[in-house]
């Protein structure tokens, strides 16, 4: 969760990321800033994150993303 | 999205019958809504309609419309059509020649839905004897979205007078339409220039019968039922032009004509042709779409004397009334002429 | 019936289609939807209805062959070790990827053929001629059928949505037909994925008052916003832009804003006729427009304009691109070398440059319209560097980016943008838009928009009053909905305000609508797609 947090707050300064769920929603992370994220998380967690992934629903909250990065792990 | 309104159930599981109370105050609402609006088309009909039916007053294709400025029943004639009509026909000539009143009510491109418009706008106030349909926009593809328009454009004048929002006077609140105007031309368009067409494909013999279109048909049938509905006797006619006529169209007109039992007169063909003797190098204004005005006179001369003979036509040139009216357009119809550069043949 | 603004569709067709789907049974409301749909296409394109049943065959065949492969995939991959499971499961992907790149071709093939054939032949003249090889290459487009641009992206999106898993491949092939050809979508979208809207399409939900209502009323603001405003402004966009050359700075400008606004009301009332319609038959459509002259750079414009379009770019041409490996590996070596904000910014950039010269090529197959992709491009890469800048600028020096002024600011500065981007978009051809633009800044006069020039080209003084309020009451209502307060909640509401507002509005509509002696119709402007 931690490396989640710090990956998140280099790209999303002006937020609380531990708090906020509205990261996608409410345009915190752009188009651009996702792209970095996953391919962050993807090098971090030795994951690949697919198109079909690419959700709001996954991305809102750290939290979300944390489920989303144990969920791939397993597969 | 919110659904339907929610249903009250009471102990007694009265609920249907509520919502069949919502459902029928729902639909008493819509009719309420669609009667007001019925209303208001009617009332901003009647608002824009023009009080006279001159251009100035918002008539639109006022020379087409300029039978209504005529008296009441004093017209023996009807020309309808596009341009070929307008270009072809001259009234005013027919008058001098031989005394039977007419007018050419033609408009650029007409299509059948509005010779369908004009025909029963002029035999509400007028009871020819004939009405004569140049032929040329029976071929001429109408399709149902203009139909529908047209239609309800008849029926609700603010559908076609719309434009009007812009210039409305406090006259067009307080006064009732009327129909002071009439064209001295009665219709017909002068055209002086010159400019030869090529005929050598002209009319060339083939057994191909053109096909009019079936939504064109619906409407010529529905005019000719109308006409005979009325004692009127419908004609059709083919005026000279190279551009626009050939062979398989005066097939296919001879077919129709035959099946609706109605009179077919092709000026491109036989003995017509010849009688008129158009000179296609010197006769037609533009290349073989129009004639010009002494191809008219010729077209005029020879139709005036067909349709006197055919139909039995009165001659009005003694009538006090009608004689005076017509003959003081007549001279300025002469003047017109004379204006445009042109001379007419003392025939 | 050649669009939806024509009487024959709104008098006729559509209260026959919304009858026969009220009667039929739920079951079977969808094949009605099918049957008026391809009714619908054959009236507007005849026999090229045979591209749209091409189209739909092989999107539906391909797709089953891809689950089946996917079937086996998974059966292959239970219970083994995670790396020895992504092997077996990246063998089956190349297969499928496979599988999904014939089908994109060969759909897209067909657009080519009826879009783009004589624009290649010209490129490619032009360019055996630069290189000395003489001859010229003379192709001509194929007759089109209706939507093709719309239809052909929503086939593909069908295909990549079941390569990825993101739907499961339908075994019904009418589902897939009506996917593709219902009507309301057929002429100018929006693009619509099968996962969202193919569920609602086979609920079959019973058209209610409410409903139609509301339906109607979004129609009839649609028709009012096309009709009077649109319509009107044709008029003088027309004038000007086939005769620029007479014409002084301050017009062509005013034709620039102009041509905007007319293109905003034909294309967003489209879409309210389109969603409308939709509304009726119980299928939510997806929005295309989101008050997009309340934006403040471009790259939020393209969110809130066409905006379903944007989205088809954004998950099947800049997410592709922007992770597929080698423009990962740009991205992190992007931001370890240039920094976490100037490294993404950079790889992002070529995913975006993907996305734009297929914007601006979907648009049309023209210089023109190439030239107008990469206007927006490099405008929003700037933009994205100038958000940086801003950001810094602002710690730095204390300016509040969110205060009015600097929001107007921002507001204005897109608004330039967006006019100077259309006015390169409507000109006839490339050449003629820099010809205007250069016309425009150097002979840039304010007093022609005053002294009575404006009124010369068509449209008199009482023509732009009514426009005028016609857009007042858009912009009001737009102001409503960008503060969340949606005109369609007001038929439930408050149903008798919502009556009298359509019966207002058809009076609006035929009393001040461009149409009829005098006027000449215009087609809607995204059907020539």
């Amino acid at each position: 969760m931690d490396d989640i947090v710090e990956i998140l707050e280099e790209l999303v300064p002006d937020v609380d990321v531990r708090t906020c769920t509205t990261l996608v929603d409410g345009r915190y992370l752009d188009s651009l800033a996702i792209v970095a994220l996953i391919a962050e998380l993807e090098d971090a967690f030795d994951i690949t994150i697919p198109a079909v992934e690419i959700v709001a629903d996954n991305f809102n909250s750290a939290e979300d993303i944390m489920v989303l990065v144990n969920r791939l792990s397993e597969e | 999205m919110p659904d339907e309104k929610p249903v009250i159930t009471t102990a007694t599981g009265r609920s249907g019958g509520l919502t069949r109370l919502h459902a029928a105050r729902g639909v008493l609402k819509v009719a309420a809504a669609l009667a007001a609006t019925v209303l208001l088309l009617v009332v901003t009909s009647y608002v824009v309609t023009p009080k006279d039916n001159r251009a100035e007053a918002g008539e639109i294709s006022a020379y087409a419309n300029g039978f209504r400025g005529l008296a009441k029943n004093s017209l023996d004639v009807l020309f309808l059509g596009d341009s070929e009509a307008y270009t072809t026909l001259s009234p005013m000539q027919m008058w001098r020649q031989h005394g039977f009143t007419s007018y050419t009510s033609g408009t650029p491109l007409q299509l059948v839905t509005y010779s369908n418009t004009l025909l029963h706008r002029a035999l509400s106030s007028q009871s020819p004897k004939v009405v004569v349909f140049e032929t040329d926009s029976f071929y001429d593809r109408t399709d149902v979205s203009l139909a529908l328009t047209r239609t309800f454009q008849d029926i609700l004048p603010i559908l076609e007078y719309h434009s009007r929002w812009k210039s409305l006077t406090l006259a067009d609140f307080t006064t009732t339409p009327t129909a002071t105007w009439t064209d001295d031309n009665r219709g017909f368009a002068i055209r002086s220039g010159v400019k030869a067409a090529d005929a050598t494909n002209y009319m060339t013999p083939t057994s191909d019968v053109a096909e009019i279109p079936s939504l064109n048909r619906v409407y010529i049938e529905s005019m000719v039922a109308y006409c005979r509905s009325k004692g009127v006797t419908p004609v059709f006619l083919s005026t000279p032009s190279t551009v626009n006529w050939n062979m398989s169209k005066h097939n296919g007109m001879v077919q129709l004509a035959s099946e609706l039992g109605v009179d077919y007169l092709d000026l491109n063909v036989d003995d017509a042709a010849k009688a008129i003797g158009i000179d296609w190098s010197a006769d037609s204004s533009d290349g073989g779409d129009h004639l010009n005005f002494y191809g008219a006179q010729k077209v005029s001369t020879y139709v005036g004397a067909y349709l006197e003979e055919q139909y039995g036509l009165a001659d009005h040139r003694g009538d006090e009334t009608i004689g005076a009216v017509w003959d003081a357009s007549l001279r300025q119809y002469e003047k017109n002429v004379t204006a445009a550069g042109l001379s007419e043949d003392a025939s | 019936m050649t669009s939806f603004f024509s009487p024959v569709f709104l008098v006729a067709f559509l209260p026959a289609a919304l009858v026969a789907y009220a009667l039929t049974s739920a079951r079977w409301r969808w094949v009605t939807l099918l049957a008026a749909s391809y009714v619908f296409f054959f009236a507007l394109s005849g026999r090229l209805l045979g591209f749209l049943v091409a189209s739909t065959a092989s999107v539906y065949l391909l797709a089953l062959w891809m689950d089946r492969i996917a079937v086996r995939r998974d059966m292959s991959a239970k219970g083994l070790e995670r790396a020895e499971r992504r092997a077996v499961k990246a063998h089956y992907a190349k297969y499928m990827r496979l599988i999904l790149v014939a089908g994109a071709i060969f759909n897209l093939s067909f657009l080519v053929a009826c879009r783009y054939l004589e624009f290649f032949g010209g490129l490619i003249s032009a360019l055996l001629c630069g290189v000395g090889a003489g001859g010229g290459l003379s192709l001509t487009n194929l007759a089109a059928p209706t939507g093709i641009s719309f239809y052909t992206l929503m086939a593909v999106s069908y295909l990549v949505d079941v390569y990825r898993g993101t739907v499961r491949a339908d075994r019904n092939l009418g589902h897939v037909a009506l996917f593709l050809g219902f009507f309301p979508l057929v002429i100018e979208g929006p693009f619509c994925r099968f996962g969202e809207v193919m569920p609602q399409l086979l609920e079959g939900r019973r058209p209610s008052g409410a409903r139609v209502l509301t339906g109607s009323q979004r129609i009839l603001y649609g028709l009012a916003k096309k009709m009077i405003v649109a319509d009107r402004l044709h008029i003088f966009v027309k004038a000007v832009f086939s005769g620029y050359a007479s014409c002084d700075g301050g017009i062509i400008a005013l034709a620039a804003v102009l041509y905007t606004l007319e293109l905003y009301c034909d294309f967003s009332g489209a879409m309210d006729i389109v969603c409308g319609v939709g509304q009726m038959f119980g299928v939510t459509l997806p929005e295309n427009f989101k008050q997009p002259f309340f934006s403040r750079s471009a790259s939020e414009f393209w969110k809130r304009w066409h905006i379903t379009l944007g989205a088809w770019f954004r998950d099947y041409i800049y997410y592709p691109v922007s992770l597929s490996a080698p423009v990962k590996r740009l991205t992190k070596w992007g931001r370890r070398r240039l920094g976490n904000h100037v490294g993404p910014i950079v790889a992002s950039s070529i995913a975006l440059f993907c996305v734009w010269v297929a914007n601006g090529l979907w648009h049309g197959a023209g210089s023109q319209y190439l030239f107008y992709g990469m206007y927006y491009f490099v405008l929003i890469v700037l933009g994205d560097f100038a958000e940086l800048a801003g950001r810094a600028a602002s710690k730095r020096f204390g300016i509040n980016r969110t205060s009015l002024p600097y929001r107007t600011f921002q507001l204005l500065r897109t608004l330039v943008i967006i006019f100077v981007g259309e006015l390169f978009f409507r000109a006839d051809g490339l050449w003629a838009g820099l010809d205007m633009f250069s016309h425009m800044v150097g002979s840039f006069n304010p007093a022609s928009l005053f002294d009575g020039t404006a009124l010369g080209y068509g449209l008199d003084a009482k023509d732009f009053a009514i426009s005028g309020v016609i857009l007042l009451g858009v912009l009001v209502v737009d102001i409503l909905k960008e503060r969340g307060r949606e005109p369609g909640r007001l038929v439930v509401r408050r149903p008798n305000l919502a009556l009298a507002t359509c019966v207002a509005l058809v009076m609006l509509v035929v009393i001040f609508g461009a149409y009829g002696a005098g006027y000449v119709p215009v087609p809607p402007m995204y059907a020539q797609f």
